[in-house]
């Protein structure tokens, strides 16, 4: 997904850029994740800013790119089951305001209003109306599509083998099926960016860290605000223990198909995407006693996405190892949302070869340029 | 029923199909029970609306869903007829319009 | 409600595969567990009455009733259990299998696992195949023999295969004659697979059988004819038949329509391989055999140790096929735990499950699925009936990355719904492998994940602990 982006646009800059992926397009955490585009679950610091920036972006994605991504704006209601997590919210929801996300407090009542499945002890929740949520597999596709059309290649099933540096720049990269000379290789890896880097001799702080979803069968009229204990962000905002499986309820409807995802789980187990009995348990049991009307609903298959944890947040452009390496990696559970300003800055950076294009600059750039310029040179 | 028959189905006994009751015979599923009488058609497709009827009756293609005493996604040539059992067969979902 | 149990060998599947391999193992003095997901044991072949049902006389039953009752009575008395309404539907662990029992979730621990999980029909879509009236032939027959209710008006059956001879004689015994049976195949294209016939004396006469009954009843068979599309309002009124060539191709101009109320259709049988797949199982690709079948050793313990598989879901090949391989896979597993085995009984069921197996593949052959039926399928024709996806969507899927079926899955949704793509997986990956001209194990199959049977969320709450 971060790697089509990226292709797309570069290639609509004109650069010539193909994109290797070892598997199929989308058959890492881009297919494995319950598709929000959401603000309420960020604290501030760059991941907020990342993701406002897209968020920008999203709404003109489906004509941009000329393919459906099923982008739908219905709201995330945060709530918080337990008093540690009510305090949380607290801080969280002031610190948003101030970095100006249309969040608010609501209170217990409010949450069952806003998604009437909420039957459980809540303590009250922050909502923000503008959060959205996309078809992932969707967005990947029409980013590869559009990318292609725009002249981007993209070799699939095949890997990255070595990455060839000559006098301290990078030359290209050896593949299973041959060589591909280029001078920028950027790493858009996931979860399997620390391999990558390894070739050119960098330690990349990213882990995969696991979160299983379990799809339930599609029902008429169910609620489409996106819900979410808050205990996911404590174990997101690294305020939870960070053993265990750090299970939370999240509810996600798919209002265009009618199915319901569950979530969520984030747990460190190296790059095993089995789903695990006690976490599947546990989730269904969370968002029974958070909405005891799932308890009738059937789940009809589950799956899990390996999510690229940093702790320091994604890390963008460049990232030491030779001229001409930059990374687009660590999005944690973000990749999602920040996949288009992820795409848009590392385009950047590649064409202002690396100078002059800090990340926060850019953003600040972007922030003043009209929406309608998506996409295009922000300055 | 023909009393000819090697086999004799259970007691009669009464379900109800979208409010309305039907008689069915005990040991029988629900979708056998429902053929008897003729209603070929149990469900709507959620998509297209489209009707959809008895397929495998042997519980691998799920065409027969149906909702039981409020439970959904429930196969009418698995579940077997219980006596006051109430059936909604499923309608085409209405169409998601994104809020302005 | 939580469910716990534990045991030497579990057999998933209580059909005659599964029947056989427990009471073989059984016989060699392991601890015996068999799961159904069925009320009544018997599976689809030796499925068996309800017990609310009454049976004033047991001898006026077909002869499959009483076969299962004896093995029926065989296996309890040889002090298996026998589990029915549990559903598999996970496997986490080694030696574990997850359980439903109506809404009570649990685990299973066996030192092995038969899988024994059968198969099920294949049905090439064709426009209109979707319409209510519109039937596979096995639930036809599950209707007319296990609950005694015949599908009304005029019945036709098309497809291929000796099994739509077994589903007219059930509906000529109740009284609901088929009006008249479409086989794709031509007897003239058999004659060369006739010198394979010799020795296999017990099945040619069941066959004549079968077709000296439906004869007798004044049923019509029909070679090289193939129903291309299925028309009607609310439900089936007509089908359009046309013959069709050596390949199954349709021949223009040979259009016949045909008034039906129920058409029972299917081109033989798949493996039902979602639970060896989850186990982990190595599967190759074998279109004689149903498609995607399990490896597996001579004593029919596959890639993965101590799970075993038997019967249709190792390879289509009929009932006779299940209960000789069955015993084979009960005798391996029992000898895999440590019990003896004489190794005359091991040899004298390898040889019975070979020949079994020769015969089986025979009408496999005779009866081969012929490549062109799926020309039916237009753009515009439904293939995932759960979701609702038309080839067209498929086939513009299958062009864009790479050819795989999981991708073809996520653009389109095909095979996401209640059946997760029992019904149209081997179409879809057919669909995708010629769009792009390449084989059916380049394109793969879509993945098994849990539950491989929908669950409810209550249920698997139930598992967690607190």
């Amino acid at each position: 997904m971060v790697g089509c982006a990226i292709a797309y646009y570069l290639a609509k800059r004109g650069i010539r850029v193909t994109v290797i992926e070892r598997s199929i397009v989308g058959s890492g955490a881009s297919s494995a994740n319950s598709g929000a585009i959401a603000l309420a679950t960020k604290k501030p610091g760059i991941a907020l800013e990342l993701a406002m920036a897209s968020q920008r972006l999203y709404p003109g994605l489906t004509t941009e790119l000329g393919s459906n991504v099923d982008y739908v704006v219905e709201g995330n209601l945060i709530v918080a089951e337990t008093e540690v997590e009510a305090a949380h919210l607290e801080a969280l929801v002031a610190d948003q305001q101030a970095a100006g996300v249309p969040v608010q407090p609501v209170s217990a009542a409010r949450c069952r209003e806003l998604n009437p499945l909420i039957e459980g002890r809540v303590l009250g929740g922050i909502h923000c109306p503008t959060d959205a949520q996309v078809d992932p597999f969707k967005v990947t596709r029409a980013y590869a599509n559009a990318a292609r059309n725009a002249g981007a290649e993209i070799l699939v099933r095949t890997g990255v083998e070595t990455i060839e540096v000559v006098g301290g720049r990078v030359r290209g990269v050896r593949t299973r099926r041959g060589a591909v000379r280029a001078q920028w290789v950027i790493n858009a890896a996931g979860a399997h960016a620390p391999e990558i880097g390894r070739m050119v001799g960098v330690t990349h702080e990213v882990l995969p860290r696991r979160g299983q979803i379990i799809v339930l069968e599609a029902t008429e009229g169910m609620p489409t605000i996106r819900v979410s204990g808050a205990g996911q962000l404590l174990a997101k905002h690294g305020a939870a223990a960070a053993g265990g499986a750090n299970v939370a309820p999240s509810y996600t409807s798919k209002p265009l198909n009618g199915t319901v995802l569950l979530g969520s789980s984030n747990e460190f187990a190296g790059y095993d995407t089995r789903n695990t009995l006690p976490v599947m348990a546990e989730i269904c049991r969370r968002a029974r006693n958070l909405m005891p009307r799932l308890g009738g609903l059937h789940a009809l298959r589950c799956w899990a996405g390996l999510r690229p944890y940093s702790a320091s947040g994604p890390l963008l452009g460049g990232a030491g190892g030779p001229d001409g390496y930059a990374t687009a990696i660590g999005h944690g559970g973000d990749g999602m949302a920040l996949a288009p300003i992820t795409g848009l800055y590392l385009a950047e950076y590649v064409a202002r070869e690396g100078r002059n294009c800090s990340l926060p600059d850019f953003l600040g750039v972007l922030k003043t340029a009209s929406p309608g310029e998506s996409g295009g040179r922000p300055t | 029923m023909n009393s000819n028959k090697p086999v004799v189905p259970g007691a009669v006994i009464t379900v109800f199909v979208d409010g309305q009751p039907v008689q069915a015979r005990r040991g029988q599923t629900l979708a056998a029970a429902l053929l008897a009488l003729g209603h070929s058609v149990l469900r709507r497709t959620r998509h297209s609306g489209k009707p959809r009827g008895l397929f495998c009756a042997m519980g691998i293609c799920y065409d027969c869903v149906v909702t039981v005493n409020g439970e959904t996604g429930v196969r009418a040539c698995m579940k077997r007829v219980e006596d006051g059992m109430q059936v909604i067969s499923p309608a085409q979902f209405k169409r998601y319009e994104p809020r302005k | 409600m939580t469910v716990e149990l534990d045991t030497d060998i579990a057999v998933v599947g209580a059909g005659p595969a599964g029947l056989a391999a427990a009471l073989a193992a059984a016989g060699a003095g392991a601890r015996v567990t068999v799961l159904d997901e069925y009320p009544e044991p018997g599976g689809q072949f030796y499925k068996q009455l309800s017990s609310e049902f009454s049976v004033p006389e047991r001898a006026r039953l077909d002869d499959d009733y009483t076969k299962g009752d004896e093995l029926l009575a065989a296996v309890r008395d040889a002090g298996v259990t026998l589990s029915p309404e549990t559903l598999v539907w996970g496997s986490f662990e080694p030696g574990t299998l997850s359980v439903m029992q109506g809404h009570a979730a649990g685990t299973v621990r066996a030192r092995s696992i038969i899988v024994a999980s059968g198969a099920y029909e294949r049905v090439v879509a064709f426009p209109g195949w979707d319409l209510p009236g519109v039937m596979t032939p096995g639930g036809v027959q599950t209707l007319v023999k296990n609950q005694q209710v015949a599908p009304r008006g005029r019945i036709v059956l098309g497809g291929s295969g000796p099994f739509l001879l077994a589903v007219a004689k059930s509906l000529i015994a109740a009284g609901a004659k088929p009006a008249v049976i479409y086989e794709a195949t031509r007897p003239l294209e058999w004659l060369r697979h006739a010198p394979r016939l010799w020795g296999h004396w017990d099945r040619i006469s069941e066959a004549l059988h079968y077709r000296r009954l439906i004869a007798a009843a004044g049923v019509p068979v029909r070679f090289g004819r193939i129903v291309v599309r299925a028309e009607g309002d609310a439900r089936l009124e007509r089908v359009v038949l046309m013959e069709c060539d050596g390949e199954g191709r349709p021949i223009p101009g040979t259009e016949q329509i045909e008034r039906v109320d129920t058409l029972c259709i299917g081109y033989g049988f798949v493996p039902s391989v979602q639970l060896a797949r989850l186990l982990g199982c190595t599967h190759r690709y074998e279109l004689r055999r149903g498609g995607w079948v399990p490896e597996h050793n001579e004593e029919m313990e596959s890639s993965v140790p101590s799970v075993f598989v038997t019967g249709e879901v190792a390879g289509i090949g009929g009932a006779h096929v299940a209960l000789a391989e069955g015993r084979l896979a009960g005798l391996g597993a029992a000898r895999r735990l440590g019990l003896q085995v004489a190794d005359a009984a091991m040899a004298d069921a390898r040889q019975e499950r070979l020949t079994r197996r020769r015969f089986g593949d025979l009408v496999n052959d005779v009866f081969a699925l012929k490549p062109g039926v799926y020309d039916q399928i237009g753009d515009d024709t439904l293939v995932c009936r759960c979701e609702e996806v038309t080839a067209r969507q498929i086939r513009e899927a299958a062009t864009e990355w790479g050819a795989d079926v999981n991708f073809v899955k996520g653009v389109t949704r095909c095979g996401m719904g209640y059946c997760q793509g029992r019904v149209c997986g081997g179409m879809v990956e057919e669909l995708t492998a010629r769009t792009v001209g390449c084989s059916r194990e380049a394109v793969g199959a879509f993945r098994v994940r849990p539950p491989l049977k929908p669950v409810q969320v209550g249920s698997l709450a139930d598992l967690a602990r607190e």
